[in-house]
């Protein structure tokens, strides 16, 4: 497939916001990169992120950096229903079913699952959240391709097989758990995991932390082959910038649960603007 | 092809220059004069303060590089605007071949014509054909500068931004880079950071001197050298 520029965003995401606790009127005003916190002084509220505004391009690469704590997972687990907003809109723009004018936050739960099992992939930090590891590899995939409308046992087994091959899984291994796989494998279980249904966005989150380097090298070389070869928008979480220069063409940085800057990367990395962000930049070199 | 000519940069510390289409401009200023600075502005890596840089697009359009949105910038950077910076941003673990096709990739055409075209740079600059399936990580300085400019040639470029793109070169490889830069599409306008003004003398049609970050002259390179 010829990743064509599109002008039509596949997400645009509006003013997400996530605030856990009891919520008063001045819970976001309190908090923030300007106050150095995202706990609300007046009420205890977390803000765990707000007023998260942006959007992903067919075929395009959105790095979301920042330190632990800084919003980062809330915002994608928000948009793959994982989790629920306390505010804001995201809108998909899916290959002709009519939602794209839907909030899809506002969906109820079957819509919101058919947009999950047909629309979106996701792939975590801890293959554990992503995968049954109890459950074959070829069973995890099939499970995705099920939910995403897939009778045809054959079928099914055939693509299960192709989407192991494409991630470097020996196929001798399909009908195992990935519970018996190294950590590297079983990421790269979970992203064939998530590309079976084809996703119109892959959220991406942390996917290489906590591996070896030669290991992280490959899955990121994957990655790169993903997208060349798929249409898909990706938003990818990290806090490691070497990731971010690597395969993102646009760079959101939050911090306190706040975007604080939004550029391209190599603009970003060699001249960022927010105090935050130089400080990001100066720890890595 | 190309409908409109004429870019016009304005901008920070006083430095206002027009570059016509197709025109070689250099630039010239001893280090920390605010060269590299003005072309990064060009291409986006840095954010100018103030001041404004007029493009003129192939579809005529006019778009300001200092306030487009990124994904304007991105689309320039695909198809339009080459930029040859001094040191090779090494790609890990991908060969010189396909450092160079990358940019072919990217635009749809298929993996063996875009090594064919590649392999055709790597022979014109004269980098010895058992290194164009090793990493460049493992290349000489020159070496890797021949590679970063194949990787600018081989979007044939509207706009062409060099930074030093000689400066790590020996004078038998500055030649063969100097002719290729002259062979360019006579449509390709270039901007260029040179420190060899013989370079400068083969290539340029007009100087720009940057002194102290402000512009301190510009001419014909008779005018100025």
């Amino acid at each position: 497939m010829t990743p064509t520029p599109a002008s039509a965003p596949a997400l645009r995401v509006n003013n997400l916001t996530k605030i856990y606790g009891s919520r008063c009127p001045d819970c976001i005003e309190n908090t923030g990169p300007d106050h150095g916190r995202n706990v609300c002084p007046a009420c205890g509220s977390v803000v765990a992120c707000a007023n998260i505004t942006f959007e992903v391009m067919p075929g395009e690469i959105l790095g979301i950096v920042g330190e632990s704590g800084s919003g980062k997972s809330t915002i994608v687990r928000c948009l793959h229903f994982d989790m629920e907003p306390t505010m804001g809109a995201a809108y998909l723009r899916c290959s002709g079913n009519g939602s794209d004018d839907a909030n899809i936050f506002q969906l109820n739960s079957q819509e919101m699952r058919a947009v999950r099992n047909q629309h979106l992939g996701m792939v975590y930090q801890n293959p554990q959240m992503g995968l049954r590891l109890d459950v074959t590899a070829g069973g995890n995939i099939a499970e995705k391709l099920l939910a995403a409308g897939w009778r045809n046992v054959g079928m099914i087994r055939d693509r299960g097989g192709l989407l192991l091959k494409r991630t470097e899984i020996p196929l001798e291994r399909m009908d195992e758990a990935p519970r018996n796989f190294s950590g590297g494998m079983q990421q790269r279980v979970q992203i064939a995991k998530a590309l079976a249904n084809d996703p119109d966005v892959l959220l991406l989150d942390e996917l290489t932390t906590g591996l070896d380097v030669s290991v992280q090298a490959r899955i990121l070389d994957l990655i790169k082959e993903i997208r060349r070869s798929t249409d898909a928008a990706m938003i990818l979480i990290t806090h490691d910038l070497g990731v971010i220069k690597l395969l993102s063409e646009r760079t959101i940085v939050l911090k306190d649960g706040r975007i604080v800057e939004t550029g391209l990367t190599d603009q970003i990395l060699e001249d960022p603007q927010h105090e935050y962000t130089q400080l990001l930049v100066n720890s890595v070199l | 092809m190309h409908v409109l000519g004429g870019k016009k940069i304005k901008g920070f510390e006083d430095v206002s220059f027009s570059v016509k289409r197709g025109e070689f401009l250099a630039i010239i200023g001893s280090s920390g004069s605010g060269k590299s600075s003005l072309l990064k502005c060009m291409y986006r890596t840095y954010l100018a303060d103030s001041g404004s840089m007029l493009y003129h697009g192939d579809s005529g359009s006019v778009i300001d590089l200092t306030t487009a949105s990124d994904h304007e910038i991105l689309a320039i950077r695909r198809n339009e605007v080459g930029y040859v910076s001094q040191l090779l941003q090494v790609v890990p673990r991908t060969i010189a071949v396909d450092v160079i096709a990358e940019p072919l990739l990217q635009r749809g055409i298929g993996i063996d014509d875009a090594r064919d075209a590649a392999s055709g740079y790597l022979a014109r600059l004269r980098i010895p054909e058992d290194l164009w399936d090793a990493y460049p990580s493992t290349f000489s300085g020159g070496e890797r500068q021949r590679v970063n400019i194949a990787r600018a040639l081989i979007r044939a470029p509207r706009l062409l931004l060099l930074d030093e793109p000689t400066s790590a070169l020996d004078p038998a490889s500055t030649a063969v880079v100097v002719g290729m830069l002259r062979g360019v599409n006579p449509g390709t306008t270039m901007i260029g950071i040179f420190h060899d003004l013989s370079v400068v003398r083969e290539l340029a049609d007009r100087v720009v001197v940057m002194k102290d970050n402000r512009m301190a002259g510009i001419g014909t390179p008779e005018e100025i050298l």
